[in-house]
This record gives C-alpha cells, structure tokens and sequence, in this order.
C-alpha cells in the first residue's frame, strides 16, 4: 500500500463520489416519478395508456441499462438529439429504473385487500382518493423493501456510466490505474466508496422496514 | 430506419454471430457453474454450524454490495499482479458470473427450504426417510417449484449483466456492435440492433418465467 497515493487521490475520488451520488439521487427520483406515473395507469388500466405502459416495462426490463445508455448517448445524436454524459446517464436509470417501480408499485397495488377497496368505495370516496388515502399508503407499506432494492440496483448500475464519460466512481479508477498502475490502492478506495454510499442505503432499509412494520399491524 | 438496420444486420452477420456466440457461451459456462456451486452454497447457508452460516452470509452481502464492473476490473487487474497467472477476459467473466450466480443461487435454494412447512421435514423423518432420502424425495421436489421462476430471473440478469464483459476485453456482440458502428457510423441503427438482440435473449426466459410463477402458485396452497 502507499499511502501517500491515496493521500494525493483522495480528492479525486471525493469528485468522483458526488458525481455517483448526484446519479444515484436523481436516477432514483426519475424512476420513482415515472414508477408512479405507470403504476397508476395500470392501476386504472387507462385505454391505450395501459398498453403504452405494458410494452415499456417489458421492454426497459429486458434490455441492459448499458445497451439503452448507447443508444440515448451515441444513437440519437443521428436525429440531432444531444445529450450532457450526466443528464443522459439520469435519464438513462431513471428510464429503466422506473420500469422496475412501476413493477413493484403495481404489485403493492394489488396486494391490497379487495375489502379495502369496496369499503373505501361505500363510504364514498372517488378513484383518486381511494388511490391517495386507501391504496397507496398500504401498498407502500409493502413495497418498500422491493423499492429499496431497486434503489439499491440502481447505484449498482451507475458504476457504468463511466462508458458514456460521466466522471462517476469506476472512470475515475480505470482514469487512476492507467495514469499510475496502483491498482490495489484505487480498487481498495473504490470499494470503500462504495460501502459508504450503501449504508444509508441499508440503513434506511432497517428503518423503514421497522416503522412500516408497525404501520400494517396497527391499521 | 429500419432498412439500415436490416442491412447492417445482413452486412455484418458473422460478426454478429460471432459475438453472439460469445455472449451466449459465457452466460452457459456461468450458468452450469452456478447450478452446481449454488447447491453448494446453499448447503453452506442451511448449515447447523453457525461459522459456516454467518461466514456464507457476510460473503454474499459483500458480493451483493459491490457492482459488477468493479468486481469483473478488480479480478482482471489483482489476479495476475497478485499471484502472476495469467487470465483471459472471459475467464474473468465466467469466474465473477459463476460465483455470482452460485451466491444467488444458494440464497433461493435456502428460501425454498424454509419456506417449506417444518412439518415436512418432521413427517418425512418419522416414516424413516435418512436425510439424503428426504432432500431427494421431499423437500426437493417441493422446493423446486418455488426456485424455477426466481431463477429465470437470475437468468436473464445474468444475460444483461453479460453486457459488463466488454470492460475486460472480451469481444461480445456489445463489442462487435461497436466496432460495426465505429466503422459505418451508423450509432442509431448499430444499438438499435443491439437493442433487439438483447430484447430477443430476455424475452422468452421472462416470459417463461413469468408463466411458471403463475403456475405454481397457484398450486402452492396443496403442499402446505
């Protein structure tokens, strides 16, 4: 180990840490916007929206992030459609990440009890408050565990962004090893970078998988 | 639009075959790997003895913690400089999906093991089953069902996260696109292509998937 490498790169990678940070955020609130958006659609099995939605899931889901992220950065440019790296890696998550929340939105959906359902329809509420006061804050109840996940695969794939020049974690590693060969203190920081960002991550999952525990059993 | 792509495909057809091929055979080696070290170490995460047990667990949430690329680069670069052997890019990959693969498998076989009644195994050790007997004839079969679907699953993860491999060299069909696409500068028609292949890989293994879910589960109130 040399230390005074690390010493000198520390900077560097912090640089690289905000910019995997930013990706992560903003890839998860893209994705739990659109997962919300689908899910609902589905929910209501809006006319031709429903199909929309369907082809988008199946598609988004059984294409690699990466392959997608080609074709957002280098494809579109051929119609004239030019994205920053970084808006185009938010985007690029966000797209496939929200198929997997409209997935796991849609199953929490329709985990809630039937009951829940008929009785909120009888004591007169409409659709849209049913969905805001009945359906969701159960089915969240549910699905935070799978969104947490999903959160989770979503920081996974930013560690490839760097393919389309986003200056996240991994590109500045290869950047390192190849500049200076130190392979065992670059892969050493990395790692270390990573742990630290997935403990909010499993932290928040503790947290809320308690607080929501209590939630169901006390309803 | 879809002219270029089609002639991009027919232009380049062994070259895409041969990257195909690539991808197809990593994703076969990993997957026979994984069946095997998944029973493996899924013995190791039903195990009585705790070291093993807590020491399975920590290994698959470490595995579990750090992404692909970093594992796939931090094997290709630390092996060799370590220990001086010399290893391929698809030795690399099959390595890290194999391991990956087996972690997660083992990790749905001991889901489907507990997942199953006690009685079961109360039941079948009463009528004087051994314990080989009873993993071969009860709980096995009983727990297969519940793996299948999540497997599938594994399975078309895995075929997406073969897209990763192009990070040590390997020349798989995300490669082989590239290349094509750096020489025609056709980038919209070229991922386009590569879109599809990999939407045509997923599909049907989803799909299938998804169908045995829906059919054991509805099965899954007999056994209990």
């Amino acid at each position: 180990m040399d230390f005074s490498y690390i010493q000198h790169s520390i900077p560097l990678f912090v640089e690289a840490l905000k910019v995997t940070i930013i990706l992560t955020s903003g890839g998860i609130c893209l994705s739990l916007a659109v997962g919300l958006v689908g899910s609902v659609i589905l929910y209501f099995r809006v006319p031709v929206l429903y199909w929309g939605v369907t082809l988008y899931v199946q598609i988004a889901r059984n294409i690699p992030v990466l392959v997608f992220l080609f074709f957002l950065y280098f494809g579109l440019v051929q119609l004239g459609i030019r994205f920053e790296g970084e808006t185009c890696a938010i985007l690029g998550l966000g797209i496939m990440g929200g198929a997997y929340m409209t997935e796991s939105f849609r199953a929490g959906l329709s985990a809630v009890d039937k009951n829940q359902y008929e009785s909120a329809r009888s004591l007169g509420l409409g659709p849209l408050q049913i969905l805001r006061f009945v359906s969701f804050p159960q089915a969240f109840a549910i699905v935070v565990p799978a969104l947490l996940a999903n959160a989770h695969a979503i920081l996974m794939e930013t560690a490839i962004c760097g393919f389309v020049a986003v200056p996240e974690l991994m590109y500045v590693t290869r950047d390192e090893i190849g500049m200076y060969y130190k392979t065992y203190e670059a892969f050493s920081i990395l790692t270390v970078c990573y742990l630290v960002l997935l403990l909010p991550l499993s932290l928040a999952a503790g947290h809320w998988e308690r607080r929501l525990r209590n939630a169901q059993y006390s309803s | 639009m879809l002219n270029t792509a089609l002639n991009l495909v027919q232009s380049n057809s062994s070259v895409l075959w041969n990257g195909l091929f690539f991808t197809v055979r990593i994703i076969l080696i990993s997957l026979l790997f994984s069946i095997l070290g998944g029973l493996f170490f899924g013995a190791l995460r039903c195990s009585s003895l705790k070291i093993f047990r807590y020491s399975s667990r920590a290994f698959l949430e470490f595995y579990r913690a750090l992404p692909m690329p970093l594992l796939l680069l931090a094997t290709f670069f630390l092996v060799p400089q370590t220990f001086g052997l010399q290893l391929s890019g698809e030795t690399v990959a099959i390595t890290i999906f194999s391991i990956w693969g087996s972690v997660e498998t083992g990790e749905l076989i001991r889901g489907a093991l507990e997942s199953l009644p006690r009685i079961q195994y109360e039941s079948g050790r009463s009528i004087g089953l051994s314990v080989p007997q009873l993993y071969r004839h009860v709980l096995f079969p009983q727990a297969l069902p519940r793996i299948l679907p999540s497997g599938m699953n594994l399975v078309t993860r895995m075929v997406k996260t073969s897209s990763n491999v192009i990070l040590v060299g390997v020349v798989d069909l995300v490669k082989q696109i590239q290349q094509i696409v750096e020489r025609t500068q056709e980038p919209f028609a070229g991922y386009f292509v590569l879109a599809v292949a990999f939407f045509i890989l997923c599909f049907p293994i989803a799909q299938l998937a998804k169908i045995l879910e829906r059919r054991y589960s509805s099965k899954a109130g007999d056994y209990e």
